[in-house]
């Protein structure tokens, strides 16, 4: 194709993209959503709203809605990040996707209607060169939109809450991607049906519907998953009727994965995303337990980890993370530890003896038993706790020594054939952390302290029974993960849906007699 | 397959045993047959016109031609090419009956995109297209949006599309359709300035007085088939009649013309009378001698009109 050609269909595409009435709304609606970003700013102490006019802490924002400020390290980033993820991911991934859907539909019915088709398709171009300016066309409409809406909020968050994610700025090609495959089905349609409505409702239809598949799909794989790992550590599991043979039900999982192999995998665009984002974004672990597949992603709060972190073996040599008060002196430290859960009991009836894994409600009770008699210690016990990521038991007590008083805390928590033991010792009364806000009492504070380094633990052993089904997902898809969870097969089989699609319409294109 | 006229580079355009069957599918065996055996060449340089009644296959004839039609049977050659291949329409500008131009774009941009999609320079269109506007009758209104135009004036940029990649052969599919008369007058001046300059134009009409004023040859189709094709002149044969446009008529003109010719008539001006060439002779005399003054005389033809109804009735009855 001559140069001149493809910029006169390009100039085309444009101008018909500028000139389309909703593709002006979802500007005025993507300034909407911009406008905050530069009229809001979130900083460390608050946000600040029309330049410092007002500010509002966060204390203040959270109590609004009765909730505690979580004791994250930057609760802005987390707000921004939060919001991002809302406006582009939610908002204009799922709502935006579907108006410009809306919005661009009708192109090819367009352009295949009688008179339009007579001028068009006389000129010295091929058919499938005219369908894919088209494609093209909606690829332009969304692009500019989501740029647009992009840029914008990450110049807004740059310029006025001093926030600067470049890595953000992919999520325009996510947009993009997304549509892109969406769009094809779009244009099959249009191309048979020639009704701009028959392909609005179709593709809006089919876009709802492909999200659903791979949610369940997504949600089935987990759950089995999860079966299997249960039953391996409790051999009474039964298994889930999809393994045990219901007909109907081994049906369904065989077309719930057939739909998913097949159709474009859309959600996964995010995920992709997100993963990308933290690569450009040199995010890293504060520590990393290869053997015991642990990752600590973040410091707890008013803690600083001794030593240089990154990949450790905490078999050989336990993490110790130190609390100050403000003249240096420490006032707490947390020491993280991994040893074998696995126990020889001996063997009934003359049997061998068998190998059996120690449970963390097992590990408490020994600690807790270990600690009776001793005069020093008052007010020991223990509780289970169930946290964002791994679940754990906690032994608590008091100790008293030459300086006084001890609060000391013991958690465990397991992971394959492993327990962790995260040791708190701190002197009482002087925690140099920030109170908990919904109370003072010295429970809190301890509870909040284990809380607080529970969310920083992160199982790299993507199993189903240490996360919910998105993150089970998010940590399973990867360039080298096996074939269903491999990103490049995810964009291999969208794109292959995707030209299919265009294979289709071109099919039929070469076919109408106009 | 190529005519001997295509090598020749004579014919710019050729069709051999063209059929068309629309609706023939699985669940519908028969369809519509809208050509049927049509073979016809157009020369390089010449005016056509194609006749026929709605329905006649005509516009499907162009459509195969310019690939809107596929999967016709037979052979069709446009510039030498098969109208499959997008660049037998390098060289060809076409004006539909009823086009839709892009809303969104001005006359201007209109003209330029299409001139460009033919893979004009786009710096010779900037030069070009002003003069065209102006030829068009559209260089007041070329700045405004095409939703704006009125039928004629579409239809005017419709035409300067057409023309604007400077095309070896034009269709123009009824060309007049919604222009006012001062507009028809200047299509036609652009039709017989296309002529001059040795372009092919091959109009679609059903204004017979239009084909008859600008066009070489005619072809006249019915029922998806061709049934005569000729010059104007062929189309239209001397009726024998002699037509007299006298100074000032007189109530005893037929007895004054007793015994000469058959079939006298009066009309506004003069009178109407089948005569043979001594009998023109002799009708002239009397009336010179009776002291009639005679403005004019004329062979009387039949119109392009009268010819197409005989033909089309001839054939449908």
């Amino acid at each position: 194709m001559k140069r001149v050609v493809a910029r006169a269909l390009l100039q085309d595409a444009f101008s018909q993209v500028m000139d389309n009435k909703v593709f002006r709304l979802l500007v005025l609606a993507s300034i909407t959503l911009i406008a905050p970003a530069f009229l809001i700013g979130f900083r460390e102490d608050g946000i600040h709203i029309l330049f410092g006019w007002k500010l509002i802490t966060y204390q203040e924002l959270f109590a609004t809605v009765g909730a505690r400020v979580p004791h994250v390290k930057d609760l802005n980033v987390e707000v921004i990040q939060g919001l991002q993820t809302a406006i582009v991911q939610g908002l204009a991934g799922g709502l935006g996707i579907m108006f410009c859907i809306a919005a661009t539909a009708f192109f090819v019915p367009r352009m295949l209607e009688k008179g339009a088709a007579d001028t068009l398709f006389t000129k010295p171009l091929s058919r499938v060169v005219l369908l894919l300016s088209r494609y093209i066309a909606g690829l332009i409409f969304v692009g500019v939109l989501s740029f647009l809406l992009v840029l914008g909020i990450h110049l807004g968050l740059l310029l006025v809450s001093g926030y600067s994610d470049p890595a953000f700025l992919w999520c325009t090609l996510t947009l993009v991607y997304v549509y892109a495959l969406v769009q094809t089905v779009s244009l099959a349609v249009g191309v048979f049906t020639r009704s701009s409505v028959a392909a609005i409702l179709t593709t809006v239809i089919f876009f709802a519907f492909n999200g659903c598949v791979h949610s369940f799909w997504i949600g089935k794989e987990w759950n089995t998953e999860r079966n299997s790992v249960e039953r391996e550590n409790d051999a009474d599991e039964p298994p889930s009727p999809v393994e045990t043979g219901v007909p109907v039900l081994k049906l369904l999982g065989a077309t719930l994965d057939a739909l998913h192999y097949t159709l474009p995998k859309t959600s996964d665009a995010d995920v992709l995303t997100k993963k990308l984002r933290t690569v450009l974004a040199g995010h890293s672990n504060v520590l990393t337990d290869e053997a015991g597949k642990l990752a600590i992603d973040r410091d707890p709060e008013g803690f600083v980890l001794e030593g240089p972190g990154g990949n450790v073996d905490l078999l050989q040599t336990p993490a110790t993370w130190i609390s100050r008060v403000p003249d240096g002196s420490e006032s707490a430290r947390m020491t993280l530890s991994r040893r074998s859960r696995l126990v020889e009991r001996p063997g009934t009836a003359g049997s061998p003896p068998r190998i059996s894994h120690q449970s963390t409600g097992q590990a408490a009770s020994e600690c807790l038993k270990s600690l009776v008699g001793r005069p020093e210690i008052v007010n020991a016990g223990k509780e289970h706790q169930q946290s964002m990521r791994v679940s754990h038991d906690v032994v608590r007590w008091s100790e008293t020594d030459s300086g006084g008083t001890l609060e000391r805390e013991r958690a465990f928590f397991a992971v394959d054939d492993w327990i962790y033991e995260l040791d708190v010792r701190a002197r009482a009364g002087a925690d140099a952390r920030p109170e908990p806000s919904s109370g003072s009492g010295m429970s809190d504070r301890r509870a909040d302290r284990i809380d607080q380094f529970m969310r920083g633990v992160r199982v790299t052993k993507d199993e189903a029974a240490y996360s919910d089904p998105g993150a089970w997902y998010a940590a399973r898809l990867g360039w080298t993960s096996p074939v269903k969870f491999n990103a490049f097969f995810s964009i291999g089989s969208s794109l292959a849906f995707a030209a299919l699609m265009l294979g289709i319409a071109t099919w039929r294109l070469s076919r109408i007699d106009f | 397959m190529s005519s001997q006229s295509d090598r020749n580079g004579a014919a710019v355009l050729s069709v051999r045993n063209l059929a068309k069957t629309y609706g023939k599918g699985v669940f519908t065996r028969k369809g519509f047959r809208a050509l049927d055996g049509v073979s016809l060449e157009v020369q390089r340089g010449s005016v056509f016109g194609l006749l026929g009644p709605n329905g006649a296959g005509k516009t499907t004839l162009i459509k195969v031609l310019l690939g809107l039609v596929r999967r016709y049977e037979g052979d069709a050659t446009l510039c030498g090419l098969p109208p499959g291949d997008p660049s037998s329409r390098r060289n060809a500008g076409f004006l539909p009956e009823s086009h839709r131009l892009p809303p969104y774009l001005t006359g201007r941009q209109v003209v330029k995109l299409f001139g460009m999609m033919s893979g004009a320079d786009p710096r010779d269109l900037d030069q070009r297209i002003p003069k065209l506007l102006e030829v068009v009758g559209m260089e007041k209104s070329a700045d405004r949006k095409v939703r704006e135009y009125s039928k004629g004036m579409q239809q005017r940029i419709g035409l300067a599309q057409a023309l604007v990649h400077e095309p070896e052969i034009v269709f123009l599919d009824e060309p007049t359709d919604g222009v006012d008369p001062v507009g028809r007058a200047a299509i036609r001046g652009i039709v017989e300035d296309l002529k001059r300059r040795g372009i092919t134009v091959f109009i679609n009409s059903h204004l017979l007085m239009e084909v008859e004023l600008v066009c070489d040859r005619v072809a006249i189709m019915s029922k998806g088939k061709l049934i005569r094709e000729g010059s104007v002149d062929e189309l239209t044969p001397r009726t024998g009649k002699v037509q007299f446009e006298l100074r000032e008529s007189r109530a005893d003109l037929a007895t004054l013309l007793a015994g000469i010719g058959t079939g006298f008539a009066l009309r506004a001006r003069g009178f109407e009378l089948q005569v043979t060439d001594v009998e023109l002779d002799q009708a002239i005399d009397r009336l010179r001698a009776a002291g009639v003054g005679i403005r004019e005389i004329s062979h009387r033809r039949l119109t392009l009109e009268e010819s197409f109804i005989h033909l089309v009735s001839g054939e449908q009855g």
